[in-house]
């Protein structure tokens, strides 16, 4: 009995250590940021706990490096890009409403990561928590499963969907604070780029990815339609030449 | 006329009444970003920073950052020499520091945001920063490059007429990064070993005589300051041939001349490789024009055809799907080049007005690609109407009308937006519209639009910075709103407002 309490105990020990490591890794980004500027994340690269390459590791910070230059150059005047250094999910699921609750009263729009999960099979991963559009496609995190071998630009290349979550969370975020004529360059640029990426993903890859970016393209057009609708509310002159398709709904330019 | 003589220390400037040479070029080396340097004079500088390549340990980075920076300043060097008046710069971060090399500090002193710079750039005139990352991998270098362009406290907008009635435009961004690269070290090599061969410093303009290395890329991306050049000057140009002045450490000084053509195998090389100088370049060439053109002076057609063929091979060259955005800026500044430079206004219209719709089709998102594309399309109309003094023909208005709507619904805060569709209704109001019926805009129709936005343009104040999300960059908002009216600069030079089809 006693041997059998100490086992249980040992075992409860483990699994709460094991629980506070894993939360524990969503740890405040060290970067934080002012309180009134809209942030993106960009976290720290995810390895398995030992043995890992110092190649792949190098290929990981790399990757991760590129993400956050294209993020900050294309994205400064509009979000504060930050570099968020030992913070990183061990799981998708960890954004759960709590934590997306928590980004979303700190600003933050979009969450990046990069990860390699298998070393022996370089199997890796993108990560994208597009926190604004939660309540409009729930989860809204985006998982791109890759591998990190071969030419590591192509990796870049295969994942340009960062390119389009970036104005889109801008976008959502706008929409639903109202202030849908703001919204809407952040919106369009987003479906625009979204919509290439998945014109040019092959059929059979990463499916799941396709069909849910495809199910965020829909999510997108009523939110762009709704706004433009809004915009031509308020009245303003600019608007009464925007006229719908022919199926009646407003779109981008094309 | 001055040229310049630089150390880390001391500036000095001589007056050399009988070098006239209006082609002063500057050249620097191995600059530090802790104080960087740039040729306040020259229209236009470029500046290399070195390759971020910090993800790679030391134990197994070789300096390649570093060269591959210098190697694409002597790239630059030997492609904008065309331009004159141009500056050259590679820069390097101090054992430790390399934060300092970051681009948005180097920027902020080098354009006066921040104090730092041994010299900065000068008000309207130019700056091409390039920046980049890269990660070594045994033989496999894999790389990206960012670019900026920009005139120091001045806009880009440019304005395009159509009778009384302005349309402003500019590109769609000024900052770019292409898509990633990938090469090997021993193609960096080589191309670092064939510079250094065709880039010779002889004490006469022959290739037989006696000479030494100019830069010695290869041996001293990682040397010490002893045995290094820290910059030269061209003092004058004989052909092929461009005689230099160069400084050495110690504050010595010594002419020669350098053969000025690099070996055609050794830029196709790189340039295949990296087609994204071939932009760098033309965007100095962009910013030549513009400078010319805001000094009221025409830019010359070889400037303009230099330009024209740099931002092409960039566009053959691109990986299009990856730098979409990057193309189509490409195409702007191309565009804006041409009509700039060209001797005839109306096909530099013509042309420019196909580039930037291309543009459009790239980027359909931009309201800027779609105010270039309307702007210099009403101002190619507006030419041909007054040379033919027929009314000025719209095809599609409703369409067009559609457009630009589209452009300051998604630029809201912009006056210039508002302003464009307002001004375009103006026109629309007495054209000759063309197209189908159901494309055409009834007159009632567009006096209530003037009616309407009018009052919303005055309430707009000119050039405002975007509003939500997140706060202004109040580093980038130009202090000088000064735009370049085109048909004020074209009239006031002279330039041919004729339609060439009925030339003969």
């Amino acid at each position: 009995m006693r041997r059998t309490q100490i086992e249980l105990l040992i075992g409860f020990l483990a699994l709460t250590l094991t629980s506070t490591l894993s939360a524990a890794q969503l740890i405040d980004c060290t970067m934080s940021g002012s309180p009134d500027e809209y942030k993106i994340y960009v976290d720290d690269v995810r390895l398995p706990a030992s043995n890992v390459p110092p190649r792949l590791r190098n290929r990981a910070q790399y990757l991760r490096t590129a993400l956050f230059n294209e993020l900050s150059n294309s994205w400064q005047d509009h979000a504060s890009v930050k570099r968020c250094d030992r913070r990183f999910p061990n799981d998708a699921a960890e954004f759960d409403d709590t934590q997306v609750g928590s980004l979303n009263n700190l600003r933050v729009v979009l969450e990046v990561w990069t990860a390699i999960d298998d070393v022996a099979a370089a199997d890796g991963e993108f990560g994208f928590v597009l926190v604004p559009a939660r309540s409009m496609i729930p989860p809204a995190v985006f998982v791109v499963k890759d591998k990190s071998q071969g030419d590591v630009n192509l990796i870049l290349k295969r994942n340009k969907e960062l390119q389009a979550f970036a104005p889109i969370v801008l976008g959502t975020r706008l929409y639903q604070n109202h202030s849908y004529i703001d919204a809407l360059q952040f919106l369009c640029q987003g479906h625009t780029q979204l919509q290439s990426t998945v014109l040019r993903q092959a059929s059979g890859a990463n499916s799941q990815l396709l069909r849910r970016e495809k199910d965020l393209l829909v999510t997108l057009d009523a939110v762009i339609d709704d706004s433009y609708k809004q915009a031509k509310a308020s009245g303003g002159p600019q608007f009464a030449a925007i006229t719908p398709d022919p199926n009646g709904q407003y779109t981008c330019p094309k | 006329m001055y040229i310049y003589l630089n150390t880390r220390r001391i500036s000095l400037v001589v007056s050399f009444g009988l070098l006239c040479s209006l082609r002063a070029f500057g050249v620097a080396a191995h600059i530090p970003c802790s104080s960087p340097f740039v040729f306040s004079d020259a229209a236009v500088n470029v500046v290399v920073l070195p390759y971020d390549d910090t993800a790679v340990s030391d134990a197994t980075s070789h300096n390649s950052g570093t060269q591959l920076a210098l190697l694409v300043q002597m790239d630059a060097l030997s492609h904008i020499l065309g331009y004159g008046n141009v500056g050259a710069v590679q820069m390097e971060a101090s054992p430790g520091a390399s934060r300092e090399c970051s681009a948005t500090i180097v920027a902020g002193k080098i354009l006066g945001k921040n104090y730092g710079a041994q010299a900065q750039i000068k008000p309207e005139h130019g700056l091409v920063l390039v920046w980049g990352l890269m990660y070594e991998e045994d033989d496999d270098l894999y790389v990206q490059t960012y670019m900026r362009f920009v005139r120091r406290d001045i806009t880009e907008e440019l304005v395009f007429s159509a009778g009384d009635y302005k349309f402003t435009a500019k590109p769609t961004s000024q900052v770019i990064t292409f898509a990633p690269r990938h090469l090997s070290k021993k193609d960096l090599d080589n191309i670092a070993a064939d510079y250094i061969r065709s880039n010779i410093v002889h004490s006469v303009p022959d290739d037989a005589s006696p000479g030494e290395e100019l830069h010695g890329v290869a041996k001293c991306g990682a040397c010490s300051g002893d045995s290094r050049a820290i910059g030269f000057l061209v003092m004058g140009q004989n052909g092929d041939w461009i005689r230099i002045l160069r400084e050495l450490p110690g504050g010595e000084t010594q002419e020669g001349w350098i053969h000025a053509k690099s070996s055609p195998d050794v830029s196709f090389a790189v340039e295949q490789r990296l087609p994204e100088l071939s932009l760098i370049e033309g965007a100095v060439g962009y910013l030549r024009s513009r400078f010319d053109a805001e000094n009221r002076q025409q830019p010359s057609e070889q400037v303009g055809h230099l330009a024209a063929q740099q931002f092409t091979h960039f566009i053959e060259l691109s990986d299009r799907e990856n730098e979409t955005e990057a193309v189509a800026i490409a195409k702007q500044l191309s565009g804006i080049v041409r009509v700039l430079s060209s001797k005839s206004y109306l096909e530099g219209l013509t042309e420019a007005q196909d580039s930037f719709e291309q543009a459009r089709q790239l980027v359909p998102y931009s309201p800027d690609a779609i105010a270039l594309s309307i702007g210099a399309e009403l101002n190619r109309a507006a030419l041909v109407a007054a040379t033919t003094n027929e009314a000025v023909a719209i095809d599609q208005p409703r369409l067009l009308a559609q457009r630009l709507a589209q452009a300051s619904a998604l630029a809201p805060a912009s006056k210039e937006a508002l302003g464009n569709l307002s001004n375009y209704y103006k026109v629309a109001l007495h054209a000759q519209q063309r197209g189908t019926p159901a494309n055409h805009l009834e007159k009632p129709e567009i006096e209530q639009q003037i009616q309407k936005l009018d009052p919303r343009v005055m309430m707009l104040e000119p050039g405002q910075a975007g509003r939500e999300p997140g706060p202004a960059n109040p580093s980038t908002a130009p202090a000088i709103n000064k735009r370049l009216d085109i048909q004020e600069l074209k009239m006031k030079n002279g330039t041919a407002i004729r339609n060439t089809a009925n030339d003969h």
